[in-house]
């Protein structure tokens, strides 16, 4: 599925966030997780988050892209300069996200850091509970900030006959904000919410 | 998983007849207990009437579309495990999905081994918390 001529496209893959891809938030999500569902409950919820990016994997693979007009978006990798020493690192904590980002970039894509890090750094401080964001509306307007920025970055950086895969929290809405001209194709293999709506009073981090 | 001299219970609702005795074999195969049904308002009765632990629910349904049954399912019992499968995934159903309380949510075509497991689980988990002094093993 390749970019129309002088078209640009995007494969949007919204995604449940493993506990793995949080960096350094990872210990104190897993702890909260298993003091509220169990050990068990813990193990299975790995499991299929482990399973939905096999699934991903599959599909993207079914792409039959060539990796060399790709570039690689991700909710998360702030524009820095160290994005790949970012995503080495949160790989070889076990996100199987950031090991697909690692084997597609072998394969010759190109990764961009996709989020301003000023706005990370408040959604970081907010999942720890130092910022003062604790209103729902607070929230969105941060999850909006972020997507207005990310959509920007593709808008900007996307060139013409160049295919985009971008892995995003599932209630993000960067799909919105884009340039008309670029082509979306939603890759979704499935979503295994299990608890995700509980798991913060129904409001789902990202 | 089975309970004690009880089947687990699974509920098909899919718009596409051949879909349901497709999943009504393979899950009675598994050993659950299978109900089936093309019709949202009818797969309401069922659950209503029957002690309903996993629905395999499709999205696009000729009465009710999936994500309003899934709803009103919820609304039977809030514990109800319940696994979307779609033709057509999109943002906006998926977020509603999982708004409402689904389990999974998987788009076709899809990999049987991957239904299967998720099924499974899905009904361990059920089944784990509703019984637990049924459960054998």
């Amino acid at each position: 599925m390749e970019a129309s001529l002088h078209g640009r496209r995007l494969n949007y893959v919204p995604i449940v966030h493993s506990e793995a891809d949080m960096g350094s938030l990872s210990g104190g999500l897993q702890k909260a997780y298993i003091n509220r569902f169990g050990e068990k409950l813990w193990q299975e919820h790995r499991q299929a988050i482990d399973d939905m990016w096999e699934g991903i994997k599959a599909k993207v693979n079914k792409l039959a892209l060539d990796f060399k007009k790709v570039r690689l978006y991700q909710d998360g990798l702030p524009v820095c300069g160290k994005e790949k020493e970012i995503v080495q690192q949160v790989a070889e904590s076990g996100s199987k996200n950031h090991q697909l980002l690692l084997e597609l970039m072998s394969q010759g894509a190109t990764l961009m850091g996709t989020e301003d890090p000023s706005l990370l750094i408040k959604e970081y401080n907010r999942l720890r509970g130092a910022e003062r964001i604790t209103g729902k509306a607070e929230s969105l307007e941060l999850l909006d900030q972020r997507d207005n920025f990310i959509a920007r970055r593709i808008t900007d950086t996307l060139l013409p006959e160049e295919t985009g895969i971008l892995f995003i929290g599932l209630m993000h809405r960067v799909d919105e904000k884009l340039s008309q001209d670029i082509e979306i194709n939603y890759l979704i293999h499935n979503l295994p919410f299990r608890h995700a709506h509980e798991r913060t009073g129904n409001e789902q981090k990202d | 998983m089975q309970r004690k001299d009880q089947k687990a219970h699974v509920l098909v609702v899919d718009d596409d007849k051949n879909n349901c005795d497709f999943f009504f074999r393979l899950l009675t195969e598994q050993g659950y207990q299978v109900f089936t049904t093309t019709k949202s308002l009818e797969a309401l009765a069922i659950a209503a009437n029957n002690s309903i632990d996993l629905v395999l629910l499709d999205i696009k349904l000729p009465d009710l579309d999936g994500i309003e049954t899934l709803k009103r399912l919820k609304k039977l019992d809030k514990d109800l495990t319940v696994i979307m499968l779609t033709a057509y995934g999109s943002l906006a159903t998926a977020r509603d999905a999982m708004a409402l309380g689904a389990y999974d949510y998987i788009t076709k075509p899809f990999d049987l081994k991957f239904v299967k497991k998720v099924v499974k689980n899905g009904i361990e988990e059920r089944v784990s918390w509703k019984h637990p002094s049924m459960v054998e093993g």
